[in-house]
């Protein structure tokens, strides 16, 4: 009986070792640093992830689904672009509309292309990122966007509160809560990790595999728009590189929130673990002054140490 | 009398966490013999073989290796291999992107001045090649050979470093009838020879072909050791499970209903022509054939994985356009494929998850899954098929090929299907558990009314579960046997009368 409970206590030590390893980063800097510790601070941290946690809800079924989607990056440009420059034109509600559709679109062309043809997500996504960041180029002719009132109500999702918190903060704990439960119980959710896991297996079982991995794209299309909503609200005006290299801390937060490299498994909540531990080690490295550069660095140790813990457990379970 | 034996391992034991894998076994080799070694999955036979070739190591203070006279100890099975002691697995271990002299001399190249040798290299591999009569060339990318020739070079490269000893671990498992025999014709000669091999094999009949003394394994313990000749199937099976069978086969009273598939004119190029056939309710049929005469390639047509290029599929009367698995599936057709690992599972995800693939969207409220549901369902088909598994969160991949099959057919059942196809149902699965299969089909055809259709290239297995067989060759539907008419000439002759015609 002892063992058998210290078993199931190291059990789910394992299982929720990625929340422990962030309790335990947030209290160093909470240790080293006075201003780090303050509520504000506590708060802002919450601001500065929720675009690249909204995102990384919807690259996780992509992740899980065995593919990559690169072009995130470029594509949170687009449609930081294109809902500031609508805002003045139609109005703030069919704006948002037109950038979810953007989203959504550019997902089925990834999806189309990465599931009916087969052809590898790298590739294509790769691809995918350089021609939205042209089609951002193109709209603006490079130029800075701008909102003409820099109050309107539509700016209140970046920077307004209900009491200390934010809105946006609100916004993606709704929405990763909504995503994380369907990928936990819908019937598509299941799909996705059986796919990602075997899709010739499912293929064979009466699921329609191409369409199960289409869909992953257009969620994370539906996805990066959401977050460029709360990114370009924040600051009512967008550069048409406002996304660049957005992508990586994305697909930085999945992997170090544990899904499989190789499809199969994964977790929305996890990967959001993962991102806050990214957004607490961004904040902290600022408070405490380390070289921008070095920030780089230290980040990029953090995503091997995931991926190395990743590849261990995977090879304790195959002996 | 020790010069007799090339190989005597005694008093093997071997000890893992909570199991006894090996209780005090032995085997003895001779010269140029094969020896059978068979056994459910789990008997200890692998882990025999491992300890011989120095994965494992046997628990201290027990067991003795003797190989040609000598005690020996190996650390690793590459120390084995370098002593003449080679293991063939299932799983080749050539490396794909390189040519075949590559492969045989990997690790010990041929070189002159420091450069490699490429003429010795190709000239020597050449001769080990014609040796074995195998047409692969010396220069030719491993890749680019079909799997029996792969095996050869495997075997060649036992010989070219001088084996005394062969291990072959189901090495007829994805090879055609034709391969078979020249590995056979190649197992032969090195018998010849004088090599000494280890024959681990399910299939009895390659077993009787092929062996001159068999030794069976049972809960890690050796428990009968016979010679080929003087004995027959089940003095194997008895000493396999420990129990007599009276019943190994189950056929189901044949009983046929209303007609639930029927086949008209079906044709895909390069595959099959005009396959017309009709399956009934209650009636399980036999496609008997040889591998890659086309019977896969209608089953995967009827499923809506491949298309027709013409000709009617009809359900219980009405005629189907299935476009793709989602089709078939929504039209109560279920299909067992061949390849459990690749098309039938998810090997990381757990049983129950498996159970409930195919399910999923009929146990779902607005899209979201009944989790309560996935474990009624697990626990249903738990105890229906008996599967052994710790638990409904276990791996599937952690099963047993036998249970694995369960798991597969519980996914399909659960659907209640009209029409079950399974392809080669028992490939790779141990005795016991494969005539628990055989009951299973016949449950479902009697008990549960589906129309049943099986495929098969095992002529006693075919025979002894069908109501009805239809021969398949070349991809033409070559014969149709009911009742008395099947026999082993009847069926041998549906194959072979159409090949000789066809050539002539």
């Amino acid at each position: 009986m002892e063992s058998q409970s210290n078993k199931n206590f190291l059990t789910t030590l394992k299982k929720q070792g990625i929340v422990l390893a962030m309790i335990l980063v947030y209290l160093v800097f909470f240790v080293i640093s006075k201003q780090f510790r303050t509520f504000d601070n506590f708060i802002l941290i919450f601001r500065q992830v929720a675009t690249i946690a909204v995102m990384g809800a919807g690259m996780t079924y992509v992740i899980i689904g065995g593919n990559f989607d690169l072009s995130v990056g470029s594509l949170l440009s687009l449609c930081c672009v294109i809902c500031i420059d609508l805002h003045d034109k139609i109005g703030p509600i069919p704006a948002m509309i037109v950038t979810i559709i953007v989203g959504m679109a550019s997902g089925v062309i990834s999806g189309y292309l990465c599931g009916y043809l087969r052809l590898n997500s790298m590739i294509v996504t790769l691809g995918m990122m350089n021609v939205l960041q042209a089609a951002a180029m193109m709209y603006t002719n490079g130029q800075f966007v701008q909102m003409a009132d820099s109050n309107a109500w539509f700016t209140k999702i970046g920077k307004g509160s209900v009491g200390p918190v934010p809105i946006s903060a609100i916004i993606m704990v709704i929405f990763i809560i909504i995503m994380g439960y369907y990928l936990n119980r819908s019937v598509y959710g299941h799909q996705v990790m059986s796919v990602g896991g075997n899709d010739e297996a499912c293929r064979y079982s009466g699921i329609n595999d191409k369409m199960v991995i289409l869909k992953t794209f257009v969620l994370s299309g539906l996805s990066t728009a959401i977050g460029a909503i709360l990114l370009c609200s924040r600051g009512a005006s967008a550069q048409c590189t406002i996304g660049e290299s957005y992508e990586f801390d994305v697909i930085s937060g999945v992997i170090l929130g544990g899904a499989s490299l190789s499809g199969g498994s994964g977790s929305v909540y996890k990967t959001f673990v993962g991102v806050l531990i990214l957004g607490i080690l961004d904040n902290g490295f600022v408070i405490i002054g380390l070289p921008y550069y070095l920030q780089w660095v230290a980040q990029c140790i953090v995503i091997l140490i995931a991926v190395y813990i990743d590849i261990m457990t995977k090879r304790k379970k195959g002996a | 009398m020790s010069n007799e034996y090339v190989l005597e391992m005694k008093n093997i034991s071997k000890t893992f966490p909570g199991v006894k894998a090996l209780d005090n076994a032995h085997l003895n080799l001779k010269y140029g013999e094969v020896l059978a070694l068979c056994g459910e999955n789990g008997a200890g036979k692998s882990t025999l073989m491992k300890v011989l070739s120095g994965v494992y190591h046997a628990d201290p203070g027990s067991g003795e290796i003797i190989y040609q006279g000598k005690p020996v100890r190996y650390n690793s099975p590459i120390e084995a291999k370098n002593d003449g002691v080679v293991l063939i697995f299932q799983e080749l271990s050539l490396v794909m992107d390189l040519t075949v002299a590559e492969n045989l001399y990997l690790g010990s190249l041929p070189k002159k001045g420091g450069r490699i040798d490429w003429k010795k290299m190709n000239a020597d591999a050449q001769k080990v090649l014609d040796e074995l009569e195998c047409p692969a060339k010396p220069t030719d990318v491993i890749s680019s050979l079909p799997i029996a020739q792969q095996q050869m070079v495997e075997i060649a490269r036992g010989i070219a470093l001088g084996a005394k000893i062969l291990v072959l671990d189901e090495p007829t498992s994805s090879l055609t009838e034709k391969e078979k025999d020249s590995l056979f014709k190649i197992i032969n000669k090195l018998k010849a020879q004088g090599v000494g091999m280890v024959y681990i094999s399910h299939k009895m009949d390659e077993i009787f072909e092929i062996s001159d003394r068999v030794l069976v394994m049972r809960d890690g313990k050796p428990t009968g050791e016979f010679v080929t000749k003087d004995i027959t199937l089940d003095d194997i099976v008895n000493s396999m499970i420990g129990r007599s069978l009276d019943n190994y086969y189950y056929k189901c009273k044949w009983n046929p209903k209303e007609e639930i598939l029927k086949v008209e004119n079906l044709s895909l190029k390069g595959y099959f022509k005009n396959i017309s056939f009709t399956v009934h309710a209650g009636e399980v049929v036999g496609f008997y054939g040889l591998v890659g005469a086309g019977r896969t390639e209608i089953m995967e047509t009827i499923f809506g994985i491949r298309k027709a290029d013409s000709g009617k599929i009809y359900l219980e009367g009405k005629e189907q356009k299935i476009r793709n698995s989602v089709d078939a599936v929504k039209a109560k057709i279920a299909f067992v494929t061949e390849n459990r690992k690749e098309q039938g599972l998810v090997l990381e995800q757990s049983c129950r998850d498996n159970i409930a693939l195919a399910k999923l969207p009929w146990i779902s409220k607005h899209g979201f899954v009944d989790i309560k549901e996935t474990y009624n369902i697990y626990n249903d088909y738990h105890d229906k098929l008996q599967i052994s598994s710790p638990s409904s969160e276990q791996p599937v991949g952690n099963l047993s090929g036998g249970n694995q099959q369960k798991v597969v057919l519980g996914k399909w059942m659960t659907l209640g299907p009209k029409l079950l196809i399974l392809d080669e149902p028992t490939r790779g699965i141990d005795v016991g558990s494969k005539s628990e299969i055989y009951r299973l089909i016949a449950d479902m055809a009697e008990k549960e009314g589906m129309a049943i259709i099986v495929i098969s290239s095992e002529m006693p297995e075919v025979m002894g579960i069908s109501n009805r067989i239809l021969t398949i060759s070349q991809g033409n539907l070559t014969g149709e046997l009911v009742g008395d008419e099947i026999t082993e000439d009847s069926l041998m002759r549906a194959i072979l009368i159409t090949d000789s015609t066809q050539k002539a």
